[in-house]
């Protein structure tokens, strides 16, 4: 998509107004290797600055809120903290110990 | 255009009326009676093919950015619920304009989708219900297989031919048939030096070759049909009570 289609795309079918486009084309890097020890490539993607118009202003939005977790995730919360905690207490050794590990004799 | 901001209008429209709970199409209706929406009742939980339950305001968004991304209070959500894609029955019986317009929803709600899926990934969160981008890509391509057989009934009638550009089966040098297209050219074609270097036949050596071709596919074909069968076997032991009734006298 070239500027003017940007241009035109987000005019016709958004009904946002445009001042100005610039576009680039980011190189995807080829660095990465694979199992075969192949090159594997990210892909090139175009980006575009669009200057919005008529003075207005855009926030690009949090979409990831925290939200209050219903009853189930918090029982299932619960549970998994319940069973880490259990998992933790039998890791460690005898308490009267102090903390030191069973391979030291005595 | 003026035709491209009468349709985005439109759009904007439609998805202001699907949006609205069902009482509302009568009275979208009512208000423009040249435009009457398809909207039945039963239809109407297909119209909206993602569809969210939960419902904006009913006014139309500003500046249409907001546009890129969904209804705000599904926003953190871990799972949105979304109907079933358009299937190419439904679609078939939906005339031109509600295909356009059905077009540039699916398209805008892809948008969506999109910029939904990279924000997950750049905040590394899971993207909530990701089956949506599914339905809407295959929605999209029922509705350009429907466009493009009313294209062909039409040139059928109005032409008598099925395809756009003229063309023919032909073979070339290692024996396979496929269809070319006739191009235009400013010169015939034996004034075209490098079209004559082209070999539209093959020589007898090949046919040797052609069968093994042949008995290469036959067997993939017989490999996937018993893999096919097998995977079906394996199902039906697996779930005997789901297991499709053979008609029986």
């Amino acid at each position: 998509m070239t500027k003017v289609d940007i241009k035109n795309y987000l005019e016709k079918i958004y009904n946002v107004p445009v001042a100005a486009v610039r576009t680039r084309i980011q190189y995807g890097a080829n660095n990465k290797r694979n199992h075969k020890n192949q090159r594997v490539k990210k892909p090139d993607y175009k980006v575009a600055y669009v200057q919005l118009g008529q003075g207005q202003t855009f926030q690009f939005p949090n979409l990831f809120p925290e939200k209050e977790q219903d009853t189930e995730t918090r029982s299932f919360d619960d549970f998994k903290n319940k069973y880490m905690e259990r998992e933790k207490q039998r890791q460690k050794g005898d308490p009267r110990r102090g903390g030191v590990p069973d391979w030291f004799g005595l | 255009m003026a035709a491209a901001v009468g349709v985005a209008a439109l759009c904007r429209r439609l998805t202001v009326a699907l949006r609205v709970s069902g009482a509302r199409p009568r009275s979208a209706a009512a208000g423009r009676p040249g435009q009457t929406l398809n909207l039945f009742h039963e239809n109407l939980a297909k119209v909206e093919p993602l569809h969210q339950f939960k419902f904006l305001h009913t006014t139309l968004s500003r500046k249409g950015l907001e546009e890129f991304f969904d209804d705000p209070r599904n926003w953190g959500e871990k799972n949105v619920k979304s109907g079933d894609a358009w299937n190419i029955k439904q679609l078939r019986g939906k005339s031109s304009e509600d295909l356009h317009k059905l077009w540039y929803v699916l398209l805008k709600e892809k948008n969506m989708l999109l910029t939904l899926e990279q924000e997950s990934k750049r905040q590394l969160r899971p993207m909530p219900s990701p089956e949506r981008l599914e339905k809407v890509e295959k929605s999209m391509k029922n509705i350009d297989l429907v466009v493009r057989e009313r294209e062909i009934a039409l040139r059928l009638l109005q032409t008598g031919h099925e395809k756009p550009v003229p063309g023919e089966w032909r073979h070339d040098f290692l024996g396979r048939t496929y269809w070319y297209t006739y191009k235009e050219w400013p010169i015939p074609w034996y004034l075209n030096k490098k079209y004559k270097k082209r070999k539209f036949y093959y020589l007898p050596h090949v046919n040797h070759f052609i069968r093994l071709r042949l008995e290469k596919s036959l067997r993939r074909r017989a490999r996937r049909q018993n893999l096919e069968k097998t995977r079906r076997k394996v199902l039906e032991r697996k779930f005997p009570h789901l297991a499709v009734k053979s008609q029986s006298q």
